[in-house]
């Protein structure tokens, strides 16, 4: 049947194109109800998208009982697209996380040349050797990779981050190893310039000194440290 | 016939943050069958400091508008009282 039947003064429509669904338009204060032998039954959407603003329960006064036991408990999502973020334990600012993202960046290393003076080695799968991965998770950055020298210089290793750092440049927290060069206590590191890290020799006393690197020198890092 | 193209924005996201106005730019790579965009972007990131400059136009105008002369002799202080803070 096509066309438009009136029942209590509600309005059904099928259209004339057989393909057309059910379009039902009903009187303020009234609900469509779907309904197989007087039970619930079956999905209702509003303009294409279950619309809670506009999906009630039959009482019309609670939630809706979402299809495929999508709930509070048990909801099972294959790759939403949330465009803002996610309360996570609480409803609090600090059960917020509004970001992931993983990428790459190409870091700059002050006073040394790309392939004349280092080739980074990192998980960075596009086979770049001037590229470290980042991941961001909420205002968290993680970092890793291999800074490999082939030249020798004397200097401070002051590297270019994918995101400015926010607090204090002592905020950088992970480890730092080196390979084949003098460093009496270790490799060590502080945030610099807002941006950037700074990898340094710390000396049985504690000084902070410049890094003489040669040819297959390395330092290896892993940090994580917060950004706005 | 399919055609692949690939894609990028090299301004994505563009964000302003901190007390010296890092500026951090996510360029935006992917690729497009059709018009439509086939798997996931990829990401590209940057920040310039104040004093540093962009070969992108765009990101360039960002600069000259954000990092004034104040913010540049701001920054160019704090480095230096970092400097001597960290013994370097």
């Amino acid at each position: 049947m096509a066309g438009q039947t009136r029942i209590d003064g509600n309005l059904i429509d099928t259209g004339t194109d057989p393909n057309d669904i059910v379009s039902v338009s009903v009187g303020d204060g009234r609900y469509p109800r779907l309904s197989q032998d007087n039970t619930l039954a079956g999905n209702l959407t509003v303009d294409g998208q279950v619309r809670s603003d506009n999906v009630t329960d039959s009482a019309g006064t609670g939630a809706p009982a979402f299809p495929n036991g999508m709930s509070a408990t048990g909801a099972a999502l294959t790759d939403p697209e949330i465009t803002g973020g996610i309360y996570l334990g609480g409803t609090g600012s600090a059960n917020y996380l509004d970001d992931y993202e993983e990428g790459s960046w190409i870091p700059t290393i002050e006073d040394y040349t790309y392939s004349t003076d280092y080739v980074l080695l990192s998980s960075y799968s596009g086979g770049d050797s001037n590229r470290l991965s980042y991941i961001k998770m909420g205002n968290v950055v993680y970092i890793a990779g291999s800074i490999v020298f082939k030249s020798t210089k004397t200097a401070r290793i002051t590297m270019s981050l994918p995101f400015a750092y926010s607090g204090s440049s002592y905020g950088l927290a992970g480890s730092a190893g080196w390979y084949n060069f003098n460093a009496p206590a270790g490799v060590g590191f502080l945030g610099t310039g807002g941006s950037s890290v700074d990898f340094f020799a710390m000396s049985e006393s504690g000084d902070h000194s410049d890094i003489t690197v040669g040819n297959s020198d390395e330092i290896y890092f892993n940090f994580h440290y917060f950004t706005t | 016939m399919a055609t692949l193209v690939e894609v990028t924005n090299p301004t994505d996201k563009v964000e302003i943050v901190g007390p010296y106005k890092h500026i951090q730019v996510r360029a935006a790579t992917w690729v497009e069958k059709d018009g439509e965009i086939v798997g996931g972007k990829q990401y590209h990131r940057t920040v310039f400091s104040p004093g540093d400059s962009s070969d992108n136009a765009e990101i360039q105008a960002i600069i000259d508008t954000v990092h004034t002369q104040e913010v540049i002799d701001a920054y160019n202080a704090h480095l230096a009282e970092q400097e001597e803070e960290q013994n370097l």
